[in-house]
């Protein structure tokens, strides 16, 4: 707490005065406590409020009540006229997910190697700015483009295979549009971190005879481990809870697990924005129980991956 | 470097050339795709009574496996013209704008002629469901002059103009014939706003009806909010009609049913219409279906297009 | 050795190489593809018109067609889909509106025919001129009617046939975003007056007053979990709470711009809060330590001092909000709606420019080309606030490189 105990001597001795604005201080004081416990406590109400609509059709439809069991591990999204199974749309969520940062964890790992230390410092920045250009460009612009182009793509690739598509409606392009939108999020967590590597430990190893690309490889890219490994637990929030691009290449799976990428699929997000048409009823509560399942999966996940990620560790300072 | 950039170009003009890969049409051996509406939906109630599957009027579970759903007339047309080996259904008065193939049933195209005559087996009516109560007296007679506007000729062809099927007689009045009876037309309506919804078959005929009575009724403010056939009762009588979602007028592209239970005078015929099983244009394999076909294909008993050829 | 190294290096170069490249196709393909479907649309029309369009009904009160000016002359250059009317001097043509439905529309109209001026049906002292592009929807005549579904071709041989006009319904204009801009202008406004001061008070809290206890490490790191929930679950808490705070408090019917300012304010919240604590951490101690040398207390150092300097920092955290806020859908979607509005209302639902797009896209036909030229007029928008933010950034720095 800043103040200088010199203040009081120097203002005027008037102790009306002095009191006064200590008095305002106290009253300033207390209001920016309570501001800042406001902020703080809106996330209690998030959980509260969602939950509170959430856990009606479990408990409060009477005869129509779903069954909890059921909606966790079912496997048809809706049957007339209570029951409603989202256990697929979760497996389909952590599969899309998983192959979207496989696909752009390494991508986005090498483009940050490349930006923070393969090329030369005026045209580093054009890197830099294309990728915070992609960081900022609004979801539903993916969506659009996911749309209209990737759909087209996968639709190309299916014939080329000999699969069918319900016109390009499929995992695959859901994979593709969140491997996009991540993509820029671990490249740029992992520029900091790689940024941020003791340039004392390349210069060590290239000393001994390395190439420099062995040494990025070698030596830069595992010292930037952690931020590297925080930028994808970034990412893979970011993916989990990407509703409005998804819900525009997912299709409307109605039965699953949709393994196969060709077929539509369902994620948890996606269910929650499609179809989205009444404001009251067991349709639209049932969607703010998707909401307490994908606020779960997401603190696993982080939970998990974060545990993961301590294991792995510094080795290098 | 000048090697990446040369693979690098290759990579790409090979995807750009699968993303413009035309269509070489649908193949015998392609499973067949089925496009559905969902389960509020009039137009999939009149479909699959009109088939014989009433099994599947109300639930997916009938249905083969790999099915999709889609909201509405427009989403189902837009996902047919994606997908070469897909088949759906959709309201006729959409057919000749959608781009899509429409197929025979039982022999008999559909034309507007052949519903008329009876002669095409899908028929089913177009119907409008109103409140029973207003917020306002001018909003309930603003209400009733649009129920007769439906009759006058400027209602009649805007019905038409969508292809809403609907007997025309030169004996229809005009609406300044009639317009005296209904004053409330002749105020500055702006400040009013009707709210429109229902079945999104039934969509385009609402918008046209109202986008000819507007200028007549004073300038009145409309609003369309089209969710389904099983929406239009529940929104003007129903469990939501004095919600955020209550509506002044509900149309519906089925009977009513006796479950939506309404006061005397509140609902009525507009037109009849008819459901068409369509394809993508490049499937040229079928062109006629009958109902057996259709049942087959939809509860998977015909998996492929060399099936049902 | 050195040669299975030295192949190794090659393949590692590649693929870095190729991974940068790959950012910058991604980049470049959805510019290139926005651009190329959106930019037939875009013009100062689609910035300035209602999204509904304006309905006519309009009639010749003479009833009677004045003859003495026909026939009108054939112009010479018609193209294929266009038909001309010897009786009216109009010619008429088949097309498609914004959601791809057949409509007959107006492309040519000499100013001496007939059909030039009509009388307004819903208001007898109104007359309205025709001109080109408007949407004939259907025309009542003596002898019967047309409507578009007809075509032009036959619109015109009726034209030619009737005796008088009774009825004539017209539809114009339509499809533009003026109100989705002005909502999503009134949603930054109102948000930022809500979550500006929270998020200031709360970092001055944290950063200058706040001791280190255990009690407020809870209340930061309270504060840093929300950075981490997905729009949608905002979205979520605004249907459930805003929205009847909105319904019961300003008596709105359902979601209004009042619930999707609340909502985005709280999605916005975290992002203030931690841009100007970072502000304030900069201001330097010096700065402090003066003021209350010369014997001001808390509030006067920090609302007179250390907040003015900030202010760079605020700015910064303004416009990535600003960004949050025009590139949000989801949580709107759930707070407001998807119903399009000419006619903005605080107390009325709306779309901003992104939720407009999803509407577009999302409804019966979904429109690319419309969805696209509002994707353009957006990754401008956001264009221009990313600079802003490395502008006032790099000025901020430049300010304290010497204090610090």
């Amino acid at each position: 707490m800043e103040h200088s105990k010199f203040g009081t001597t120097l203002s005027n001795p008037n102790k009306v005065n002095k009191t006064k604005s200590r008095k305002i201080d106290k009253m300033v004081r207390a209001g920016l406590k309570l501001v800042t416990i406001l902020s703080a406590s809106i996330i209690f109400f998030i959980i509260f409020f969602i939950a509170q609509r959430g856990i009606k059709p479990f408990i409060g439809y009477g005869g129509l009540n779903v069954s909890l069991s059921s909606f966790l591990t079912g496997n048809t999204y809706f049957q007339l006229p209570n029951v409603y199974g989202i256990g697929f749309v979760i497996l389909n969520t952590l599969i899309v997910v998983f192959f979207a940062v496989l696909i752009s964890a390494p991508i986005g790992v090498l483009t940050a190697l490349f930006i923070s230390r393969m090329m030369p410092k005026p045209f580093n920045g054009v890197f830099l700015v294309i990728v915070e250009m992609l960081a900022s460009i609004p979801s539903i612009i993916y969506g659009v483009f996911g749309a209209g182009f990737i759909t087209k793509m996968v639709n190309g690739l299916a014939s080329l295979l000999g699969m069918q598509t319900a016109g390009g409606l499929s995992g695959l392009s859901v994979i593709l549009v969140l491997a996009m939108m991540i993509l820029p999020t671990i490249t740029l967590m992992s520029v900091t971190s790689i940024n941020a590597v003791n340039r004392d430990i390349e210069l060590g190893s290239m000393a001994l005879g390395a190439t420099d690309t062995y040494t990025f490889f070698k030596i830069s890219l595992p010292a930037a481990k952690s931020g590297i490994f925080a930028g994808i637990i970034l990412g893979v929030g970011r993916a989990l809870g990407e509703a409005t691009a998804v819900s525009m290449v997912a299709g409307n799976a109605g039965t699953g697990p949709n393994i196969n990428l060709f077929d539509t699929t369902r994620t948890l997000t996606s269910s929650m924005l499609l179809g989205l048409k009444e404001t009251t009823g067991l349709d639209y509560d049932i969607r703010f129980s998707i909401g307490i399942v994908l606020i779960m999966v997401i603190l696993i996940s982080n939970m998990a991956l974060n545990y993961v990620k301590k294991k792995v560790g510094r080795k290098y300072v | 470097m000048k090697k990446i950039l040369g693979l690098l170009s290759v990579l790409v003009l090979g995807v750009v050339l699968i993303a413009c890969k035309s269509e070489t049409g649908t193949k015998g051996e392609s499973t067949i795709k089925v496009y559905t509406r969902d389960t509020t939906s009039g137009t999939r109630e009149a479909f699959f009574s009109g088939i014989g599957f009433d099994a599947a009027t109300g639930e997916n579970t009938p249905l083969v496996t790999g099915y999709v759903e889609v909201d509405g007339n427009g989403t189902m047309i837009s996902s047919l013209k994606n997908d070469v080996n897909g088949i759906g259904y959709i309201s006729l008065s959409g057919l000749a704008e959608s781009g899509l193939t429409g197929l025979k049933f039982e022999n008999v195209d559909p034309t507007e002629a052949n519903v008329l005559s009876g002669d095409y087996g899908l028929k089913r009516p177009f119907m409008y469901m109103t409140r029973e109560t207003y917020a306002s007296a001018d909003e309930e007679a603003l209400m009733e002059a649009f129920l007769a506007f439906l009759g006058t000729k400027e209602g009649i062809a805007a019905i038409q103009s969508e292809g809403g099927i609907v007997q025309s007689s030169a004996t229809d009045p005009s609406w300044d014939s009639i317009k005296a009876n209904y004053p409330v037309t002749a105020k500055d309506n702006s400040a009013i706003t009707l709210k429109f919804g229902g079945s999104t078959s039934v969509e385009k005929v609402s918008k046209a009806l109202t986008t000819a009575f507007a200028p007549l009724a004073g300038n009145v403010k409309v609003e369309h909010s089209h969710t389904g056939s099983g929406d239009a009762w529940k929104r003007t009588q129903g469990t939501e009609k004095d919600g955020a979602n209550a509506i002044h007028m509900g149309f519906l592209s089925r009977d009513i049913k006796s479950t939506e239970t309404h006061a005397a005078n509140t609902s009525g015929r507009i037109c009849y219409d008819a459901v068409v099983v369509v394809v993508n244009k490049e499937n040229k394999l079928v062109t006629n279906l009958t109902a057996l076909q259709i049942k087959g294909i939809y509860d998977g008993t015909f998996k492929i297009w060399n099936d049902v050829k | 050795m050195y040669r299975r190294k030295r192949t190794s290096d090659t393949f590692r170069k590649s693929a870095t190489y190729l991974s940068a490249l790959l950012s910058s196709v991604v980049l470049i393909a959805i510019i290139v593809f926005v651009i190329i479907n959106g930019s037939g649309l875009l013009s100062i029309k689609l910035l300035v018109s209602d999204y509904h369009p304006k309905n006519y009904s309009l009639e010749d009160k003479t009833n009677k067609l004045d003859r003495s000016l026909s026939p009108f002359e054939k112009p010479s250059n018609l193209n294929e889909n266009e038909y001309f009317s010897y009786d009216y001097g109009i010619t008429l043509k088949d097309s498609k509106d914004s959601e791809g439905k057949n409509v007959v529309v107006i492309s040519r109209l000499d100013k001496r025919s007939p059909l030039y001026r009509m009388d307004d049906k819903s208001d007898p002292q109104n007359t309205v001129q025709l001109k080109t592009g408007f949407e004939i929807n259907t025309i009542i005549f003596d002898n019967g009617s047309v409507t578009s579904r007809n075509g032009a071709e036959m619109m015109v041989l009726r034209l030619e046939e009737a005796n008088y006009i009774e009825t004539m319904s017209l539809s114009s204009g339509g499809g533009g975003i003026r109100g989705s801009l002005l909502t999503t202008f009134v949603l930054i406004i109102l948000t930022l007056a809500i979550a500006l001061p929270f998020g200031i008070l709360t970092a001055i809290y944290l950063n200058e007053i706040a001791s280190k206890n255990k009690f407020n490490d809870i209340l930061r790191s309270l504060i840093d979990m929300l950075t981490g929930i997905p729009s949608i679950i905002y979205g979520l808490m605004g249907a459930a709470l805003f929205v009847p705070f909105s319904m019961n408090v300003f008596k709105t019917q359902g979601g209004s711009l009042i619930s999707g300012s609340l909502t985005l304010a709280i999605i916005v919240l975290p992002v203030i809060i931690k841009a100007t604590e970072e502000a304030l951490i900069v201001v330097p101690r010096p700065y402090k330590e003066a003021s209350y040398a010369l014997g001001a207390n808390m509030t006067q150092t920090t609302f007179k001092v250390v907040l003015p300097n900030a202010l760079p920092g605020i700015l910064s955290a303004t416009l990535l909000s600003i960004g949050r806020i025009i590139g949000e859908s989801a949580a709107l979607i759930y707070a407001i709606g998807t119903a399009i509005k000419d006619d903005v209302s605080i107390f009325d639902k709306g779309t901003s420019l992104a939720v407009h797009m999803w509407a577009v896209m999302a409804g019966e036909v979904p429109n690319l080309e419309m969805a696209s030229s509002i994707a353009i007029i957006l990754l401008v928008l956001v264009l221009i606030l990313n600079i802003s933010v490395k502008l006032v950034s790099r000025k901020f720095l430049k300010k304290y490189e010497g204090a610090l």
